[in-house]
């Protein structure tokens, strides 16, 4: 869409007017606004876990705050972002502006997508091989708290609250509440 | 026996490749859920929070029309002028002592709660606190003997406590506990009933928006009268009349004590008055101020130590002049606003230095570190230990240490925070910070999940409230902003225009999946209006910019009602009502002029049963939100799968207040944050928190 503006002509003389005509982007518009949402999307959820609101989270809430986002990176591709992320001079802690620009390109690529909800439930037919439907405590134990990147007793207490909430009676069944884990693409 | 041994046998088969990458699937997709189960319990904390302070600067806006109020008296009849300065008037002693004899009155034989007969002792305390604990209510005349023993008491303290560990030996300070029984009684269950040897110092709001102010308060007075050399009170700012009128313990004293009520509560707010302005405790090592709010850089504490304090009986309210006039001399104003600050202060958020006004509560100061620093330095103390704001782990220390906030109301309204008390031991060099947690027994039952949600809940509803309340000035933003008619707007827009129209700076787009529809052309803000509407259908008027006024007036109008119907019937006259909103226009516009038929027409809607009388009942009864459509998800289909999710509507309890819901209903009354938080169960057990 193009507007025109009465001013001076290309040549700055003050001459009679020639319209000017100055083209407007839509799509480099809406690039724009959207990464104005993004910034302030991101900026929020800093904010939020910024208890001390001086624009800096301690290193140890980084992985809360960019999952609280959405993404879904392993404990290893965390490690990474916080490489990227922590300033030498004060590795405890992260500033609002590194996070801003390394967060605003990860959310851009879409880097640390989710898996969908048809691989996670496969996840969970791996560790049910004869299909029961159901994985019990001890067994999800076995895995969750030994393999790939292990839970801690804590985290594990939380996972089974949800695991259990359907009162199956001491087992998982795990098709219930796999809807619960899986990201909804709504950011 | 032998599937058993297949099925192990089966685990050691699988390759660890495979089982390892499921794992690992499953282990991130599990963090990243409780990653955002949390940012939703912080989002929904955060508005919790700034919704609180929002509406407690209805309190400056009371004091402000209070001030109107002295330069317009001519506009108001005689008689509700009268009423409503008697609120900040002292009750004639005689007269109330008299009324509120116990001797004359008479306990029924059907009474089957506690009796306080004869000398309050420790075995009168006990019975009384099991009493409390399993539901009974103290019958008046009881109630009456206990505050009549309290308030002799409290008359003859100075307006600070001294409370030297050299005696003592150790003390402990408890925060706020804002009628929370359970958590009172986990205190002294985890650490003593207070005695001679036990000594307690309790830094103010013990009354309003949990469910037993009256007999927390009451378990205070009476430790007071058993122990009065080790049991110390200071005066918070919920132990005013005008903030307990809006906060919960007027109603919960209406509840509970009926017609008698009225002159129940003018003792209370007698007593209230003779409390405690602070705390001074001699650690030995160390000498500490123990005030609920905080200080500013105009704080002189010799004024304030010779103060007359029971002139104060609203804070929000500036009493009478002792030269008679209705105006105070500067010097008396200057005392004024210390106290306001003693109450109402909060260190400032951002740290900065310096001394501003407050403007998330409108009255009184934000103190930085440099105040605390020259403060502490001038009167010789090493810390300032405060309460008034509730902390997530229910303390916090700030100013490099030197100011200590504890907070011990648990779960506050519903949330997740701990509760907090601080012991000091004579001659530590520092003190000890014990947190807790009480729940009633079906709470711990929840996961984590349900508990959100449960929390959560009330949080939007508050939001929703507001929003609705603002509806025409923010359709009239949104459209001015929405120069191409697309009936879309980008996402930072719209969140800029939320923020400056209810003035409230909340993560917006953080939220906004739970207050607005959005599509690829960005957010649809005219579905923000969509799901709720303000039922006028009591209200005869085809106005609705009238109805939506007397809404954004709620608050006020409940305030100003409770003042004048000073005898508690229930009723205000229409004439009475009439003066109400006079009063109200009169503090909008500034000037003296008034809409006689805008007057008129309101009070023809209000007067339902149109005989002259507005019924109180029946005003709060007429405001609802009343949510139209079946609740349903607002993100998009999950991929691959066609159910939507509809969210569990068994988690969403009504409280004891709120009606049933009806089908696709949510009701909201009036009662502010009491009954919104409140989505407990009120019989409380009291559960092992961590210490």
């Amino acid at each position: 869409m193009a507007t025109i503006d009465e001013e001076t002509n290309i040549a700055g003389e003050a001459g009679p007017a020639v319209p000017r005509v100055t083209l407007r982007d839509p799509v480099r518009e809406s690039e724009e606004r959207a990464n104005q949402a993004r910034l302030k999307r991101l900026t929020e959820a800093f904010t939020i876990f910024d208890q001390e609101a001086n624009n800096t989270i301690p290193s140890t809430e980084l992985g809360t705050v960019v999952r609280s986002l959405g993404l879904v990176p392993t404990e290893g591709e965390l490690q990474d972002v916080l490489s990227e992320m922590s300033d030498d001079s004060n590795p405890e802690s992260i500033h609002l502006d590194r996070f801003l620009s390394v967060m605003n390109v990860l959310l851009k690529d879409r880097r640390y997508q989710g898996e969908p909800e048809s691989k996670i439930l496969r996840a969970f037919q791996v560790l049910d091989p004869d299909n029961n439907g159901f994985i019990s405590e001890e067994e999800l134990r076995n895995y969750l708290c030994k393999e790939g990147e292990p839970f801690n007793d804590e985290e594990f207490q939380d996972f089974m609250t949800i695991a259990l909430d359907d009162e199956s009676g001491g087992v998982c069944t795990y098709k219930e509440f796999i809807q619960n884990l899986v990201v909804e693409d709504n950011d | 026996m032998s599937d058993r041994a297949d099925k192990s046998k089966t685990i050691t088969k699988l390759s660890t490749t495979s089982s390892e990458k499921s794992a690992s699937k499953i282990q991130a997709a599990f963090r990243t859920h409780q990653a955002r189960l949390k940012l939703k319990n912080q989002a929904a904390w955060q508005i919790h929070e700034k919704l609180e302070y929002s509406s407690e600067q209805t309190e400056a806006k009371l004091k402000d029309l209070f001030d109107k109020l002295l330069k317009a008296s001519d506009i108001l009849s005689p008689s509700v002028t009268k009423l409503l300065q008697k609120a900040g008037l002292p009750v004639e002693e005689q007269e109330l002592l008299r009324l509120t004899n116990p001797d004359s009155i008479q306990v029924e034989s059907s009474y089957q709660g506690p009796r306080v007969d004869g000398q309050i002792t420790r075995q009168t305390f006990i019975d009384l606190i099991e009493a409390f604990r399993q539901g009974q209510i103290l019958h008046e005349k009881y109630v009456y003997l206990i505050l009549h023993q309290a308030r002799a008491i409290l008359k003859t303290l100075p307006n600070f406590n001294h409370v030297d560990l050299s005696n003592l030996k150790h003390v402990y300070i408890i925060g706020d506990l804002h009628g929370q029984l359970a958590d009172l009684l986990h205190i002294f269950n985890t650490n003593g009933l207070p005695a001679a040897d036990n000594a307690y110092v309790f830094n103010g709001d013990f009354v309003d928006r949990g469910q037993n102010s009256v007999e927390v308060i009451l378990l205070l007075l009476v430790a007071l009268i058993l122990c009065p050399s080790s049991l110390f009170l200071n005066r918070g700012n919920h132990e005013d009349i005008m903030v307990t009128v809006r906060y919960g313990f007027q109603n919960e004293v209406h509840q509970k004590y009926g017609k008698r009520k009225g002159h129940l509560l003018d003792l209370f707010k007698d007593i209230f008055s003779w409390l405690p302005l602070y705390s001074y405790v001699d650690t030995g090592k160390a000498k500490l101020m123990v005030v609920h709010g905080g200080i500013s850089d105009r704080i002189n504490l010799k004024k304030i130590n010779s103060a007359t304090r029971n002139r104060y009986i609203s804070i929000e309210v500036p009493p009478e002049s002792k030269n008679g006039g209705k105006r105070l001399t500067d010097e008396e104003d200057q005392e004024y606003r210390q106290i306001q600050d003693l109450f109402w202060s909060d260190p400032d958020p951002h740290g900065r230095s310096g001394c501003r006004k407050n403007d998330a509560r409108k009255m009184a100061c934000f103190f930085g570190p440099d105040i605390t620093e020259q403060f502490l330095k001038r009167y010789n103390l090493a810390m300032l230990v405060r309460s008034h704001q509730v902390k997530q782990e229910g303390y916090e220390f700030t100013h490099d240490g030197k100011v200590l906030t504890v907070f011990s109301a648990s779960n506050y309204c519903g949330g997740s925070n701990w509760g907090a008390i601080i012991r000091w031991d004579y001659n530590d060099e520092e003190p000890c910070v014990i947190s807790f947690k009480t729940l009633p027994v079906e709470m711990n039952k929840l996961s984590f999940n349900k508990k959100v949600t449960l929390f959560e809940d009330p949080a939007y509803h508050a939001l929703v409230e507001k929003i609705m309340s603002h509806k025409n000035l923010l359709r009239k933003e949104f459209e001015k902003a929405d120069e191409n008619k697309t009936d879309h707007l980008p996402l930072t827009t719209w969140a800029d225009i939320m923020t400056q129209v209810l003035q409230l700076d909340l993560p917006w787009l953080t939220l906004r999946g739970k207050i607005v529809y959005e599509d690829s052309q960005g957010i649809a803000y005219k579905t923000m209006f969509e799901d709720y509407i303000l039922d006028n259908s009591k209200f005869q008027m085809s106005n609705t910019g009238i109805m939506e006024d007397l809404y954004k007036w709620k608050d006020m109008l409940l305030i100003l009602f409770n003042l004048i119907d000073y005898n508690h019937s229930g009723f205000i006259s229409r004439n009475e009502f009439a003066d109400v909103i006079k009063l109200l226009l009169h503090g909008e516009h500034g000037n003296g002029e008034v809409n006689q038929a805008y007057v008129d027409e309101l009070c023809s809607a209000m007067d339902f049963d149109k005989n002259g009388k507005i019924d109180m009942n029946e005003f709060l009864e007429s405001f609802r939100i009343v949510h139209v459509k079946k609740p349903t998800a607002k993100a998009k289909l999950s991929n691959g799968n066609n159910t939507l999710k509809i969210p569990d509507s068994s988690s969403r309890r009504p409280s004891q207040v709120l009606t049933c819901p009806d089908e696709g209903k949510v009701w909201i009354c009036l009662e502010d944050d009491q009954v919104r938080m409140q989505v407990v169960e009120d019989k409380v057990s009291i559960c092992q928190g961590k210490d």
